[in-house]
């Protein structure tokens, strides 16, 4: 695989993706590199703004086994991992592994944060370790994996906040905003007439490996120290208790109660990479990175009391924070 | 120039020029401070406040300084492959292929990504002309540095002329020392005295480099005469070879720095007179001397005149008659000394042939020389530096005047047939008036305690004056007669 290969599959699931979801390209794009990138994406949005079709338009583009769990107060975790059925084979009853919803390429959890934080947690295992360990019995995920979360901001009546443990597990957390007029123009006529459109499959037979190879080759693409450099001043100018030479920005002290991990630093290296490759080049800018600052980042930052009494948005805190923090030291 | 062939000769050619840019930036920031210290030392020399050695170690101390600073900055703003990588990929809108491929090694990555970022690097770098997107412009530094450098040598010079006072004149410590060390002993009193006056002298700033060295001369003349005196009499002289083997040297060490001149003239940055400002000399200027010399010149002399007025009774026709009509030689004197010296020079100028009256007036001048030195002494005592200042320039730069004047009025004039001997009256074809060179020795006592009016001093010491026509022999000549008169420093050019 090379990266003009690359560029061309990964335009072309894009392309088809947005056949079917109108606007939201930025939001498309940050999805497909958290998938090259071998990561998982959360999707936060009011309802209906098409975050579940979203997702079933890439597995559909993508070729892969596609499974969605809507998350509810009363599901269990066996729910989502599996559980033991007693089978009667050949006359002889045993308990058999039953596969949950987990076991797919691309799992929707929707809604995720209705679940109870122990439903919650038994996706923490998948996603981190692809495997699952069930009955004493550990079960490898196949390959690729991505859960894709969506959660509602609007109702958190009965909801339960996602832990920043388990947070920090998504690569990226993407804000699904609402439709532009002409947008939403382009949704009716696509949406409300006969033949409703749906994304063609870009990658048919053996799309696991051509994946693979994806991924591997986003791993390669080169980036400069000086720009490594950069990420990791971010990182650390969004530490409260910072060590940094210039001091902490005032928004970070004020209005953080923890900064970002370093998985907020692969994603963000991760992310660029995959941007670039989609860009064509095989190497990392700072516009890469500037490209997925945001959706890297926004989640890993554990925002105070204050901040949410004085409705500090994380991403007000970043903006800060990217000013402040010079490209070249 | 030939076109590079990968990003990193581009890199390496651009930072070269850059390095360039900026070792001649460093070079010019720190030029104008380097060039205004030397102005402020060469300034200082000139005016013999610094040793030939003190400017040669500060000169080359500020050089060395600034050398330093400039290669510091160098280092400091020489720009680095990452820099220089930087500047292309902004220059060229390259996103940072300049800086991963100046930054990431080849075995990071697969040779592809490597052989696919070169190219695309060098047909960005393409668009880039290096003299006219990176030319070498002055920068800020450079035009402070400059305005800094100005600043400092017009406050130097400001403060040069405005306060005086507050600038440290250079001590002549060993002229003092040694008029201390000579003031132990009675016999020297009269030396030590003219020491010491003229270390004063030599503190003023605005001597020139040849009244310095006439006043070094002067005083050693006067030392080796006493030497020989004294040496005749049998009497120790071992202090007074001391003495003047210790100014001698001091005059050799400080010759070379008073001697030199600078190529230009040091204007003024004044354009108006303070009258409370001592002026330097204009070299060259109307009347012998500069204006403003001569007017503070006329202000000392008047204070030397006024004192020596109070204590003698007499005198008259100070200031006016050497101010009016013959600012060259009329300089030479103080007081009444002066306006008759004055009165000689102008007599001799209009009728260079009326000996009689030039030669009268000379010998009432040389025979007044007792009287003279004592008012010398007491002037000197009370420290009148003004005065014997205008009069050492007097003498340096009006002298030579009153030299040809003199030898114009000899060549016109009859020898006598025979030279008198010493102690021998005029008598028969001798008269006094014929007497020209004459030998005087006065008591120590009397030229020590010169005092009262001329006439007492007169009486006093004319029975003692023996006097000759017998030209006088150089001091250094062993014939020379060993009893010489003290005479004040301002007769020398005349006698001569």
């Amino acid at each position: 695989m090379d990266p003009a290969e690359f560029k061309e599959i990964f335009g072309r699931i894009e392309t088809e993706i947005r056949e079917v979801i109108v606007g939201h390209a930025d939001i498309v794009r940050k999805v497909l590199i958290a998938f090259f990138a071998g990561g998982h994406a959360l999707l936060e949005g009011a309802p209906g703004l098409g975050k579940t079709l979203l997702v079933k338009s890439l597995s559909r583009a993508l070729g892969l086994t596609f499974k969605r769990v809507q998350f509810t107060p009363d599901l269990m975790p066996a729910d989502i991992i599996g559980t033991q059925l007693l089978m009667e084979t050949d006359g002889r009853r045993d308990f058999q592994f039953k596969q949950g919803p987990i076991f797919a390429h691309l799992v929707l959890a929707d809604e995720i944060n209705r679940a109870t934080p122990k439903t919650q947690s038994a996706v923490l295992e998948a996603m981190e370790e692809r495997q699952v360990t069930a009955f004493g019995v550990t079960y490898r995920m196949e390959s690729p994996f991505m859960v894709l979360a969506t959660q509602n901001p609007i109702e958190l009546e009965g909801t339960y906040p996602l832990p920043e443990a388990q947070l920090d597990r998504f690569f990226f957390k993407l804000l699904v905003g609402h439709p532009t007029p002409e947008e939403l123009t382009e949704i009716l006529h696509r949406t409300t007439r006969a033949g409703e459109p749906d994304a063609g499959q870009v990658l048919a037979e053996g799309a696991s490996a051509v994946i693979a190879r994806m991924q591997l080759l986003l791993r390669q693409v080169l980036i400069a120290a000086p720009l490594e450099e950069y990420v990791v001043r971010l990182i650390d100018a969004t530490q409260p208790d910072g060590r940094r030479k210039n001091g902490v920005p005032a928004e970070v002290k004020n209005y953080i109660r923890y900064g970002s991990s370093p998985r907020g630093a692969q994603a963000i290296i991760l992310g660029a990479k995959g941007n670039a490759l989609a860009e064509g080049r095989v190497h990392v800018s700072h516009d890469d990175i500037a490209a997925v600052v945001y959706p890297a980042l926004r989640h890993r930052l554990i925002l105070n009391f204050q901040a949410e009494a004085e409705n500090v948005t994380a991403d007000q805190i970043l903006k800060s924070v990217i000013e402040k923090v010079p490209r070249y030291r | 120039m030939s076109v590079p062939a990968g990003p990193q000769e581009y890199i390496d050619l651009l930072r070269r020029r850059l390095a360039l840019h900026a070792l001649w930036q460093s070079g010019l920031v720190f030029l104008p401070p380097l060039l205004a210290a030397w102005y402020i030392v060469f300034f200082l020399y000139r005016f013999a406040w610094l040793d030939p050695d003190a400017v040669m170690i500060s000169g080359a101390a500020f050089l060395i300084a600034a050398a330093a600073l400039t290669a510091v900055r160098f280092r400091a703003h020489a720009p680095s492959p990452l820099a220089t990588a930087r500047l292309i990929d902004e220059t060229a809108a390259a996103e940072d292929r300049f800086v991963t491929l100046a930054t990431v090694e080849g075995a990071s990555g697969p040779a592809e990504f490597f052989s696919r970022l070169n190219s695309e690097a060098v047909a960005l770098a393409r668009t880039i002309d290096f003299q006219e997107h990176f030319p070498f412009r002055a920068g800020r530094s450079m035009v402070n540095s400059i305005i800094a450098a100005l600043t400092a040598v017009v406050i130097f010079q400001l403060a040069f002329e405005l306060t005086p006072p507050l600038l440290p004149a250079r001590p002549v410590g060993k002229l003092a020392a040694a008029g201390q060390k000579l003031a132990g002993d009675l016999r020297f009193a009269e030396l030590a005295a003219a020491l010491s006056a003229a270390a004063e002298k030599l503190e003023g700033r605005s001597l020139s480099a040849e009244e310095k060295q006439t006043i070094l001369r002067d005083i050693l003349n006067q030392l080796d005469e006493r030497i020989a005196r004294e040496k005749a009499r049998g009497g120790d002289i071992s202090t007074l070879e001391e003495v003047a083997a210790e100014i001698r040297h001091e005059a050799k060490k400080n010759e070379e720095s008073w001697s030199v001149t600078l190529p230009f003239k040091i204007p003024s940055l004044i354009p108006f007179r303070i009258p409370w400002i001592k002026q330097p000399d204009g070299e060259g200027g109307g009347g012998g001397k500069g204006s403003g010399g001569q007017g503070h010149g006329s202000q000392g002399e008047g204070d030397g005149a006024q004192k020596l007025e109070q204590k003698n009774g007499g005198g008259s026709g100070m200031g006016e008659q050497r101010e009016g009509e013959n600012p060259g030689g009329a300089k030479m004197q103080d007081g009444p000394q002066r306006a008759a010296g004055s009165e000689e020079k102008q007599q001799s100028k209009k009728t260079p042939d009326n000996r009689p009256d030039a030669q009268s007036n000379e010998s009432r001048q040389l025979k007044d020389g007792g009287e003279k030195e004592g008012r010398k002494a007491a002037m000197e005592k009370k420290g009148d530096a003004y005065g014997g200042e205008m009069k050492y320039r007097a003498e340096a730069k009006g002298g030579l005047k009153g030299d040809r004047a003199i030898a114009g009025a000899k060549s016109g004039e009859k020898m006598p047939a025979r030279f008198a001997a010493p102690g021998e009256k005029p008598t028969g074809d001798l008269k006094d008036k014929d007497l020209r060179f004459v030998i005087v020795q006065l008591p120590e006592e009397e030229s020590g305690t010169a005092s009262g009016s001329r006439e007492e001093q007169r009486k006093a010491t004319a029975g003692a004056l023996p006097s000759a026509n017998v030209p006088l022999a150089r001091p250094d000549d062993p014939r020379s007669a060993a009893e010489k008169q003290m005479l004040p420093l301002e007769y020398r050019g005349m006698i001569r």
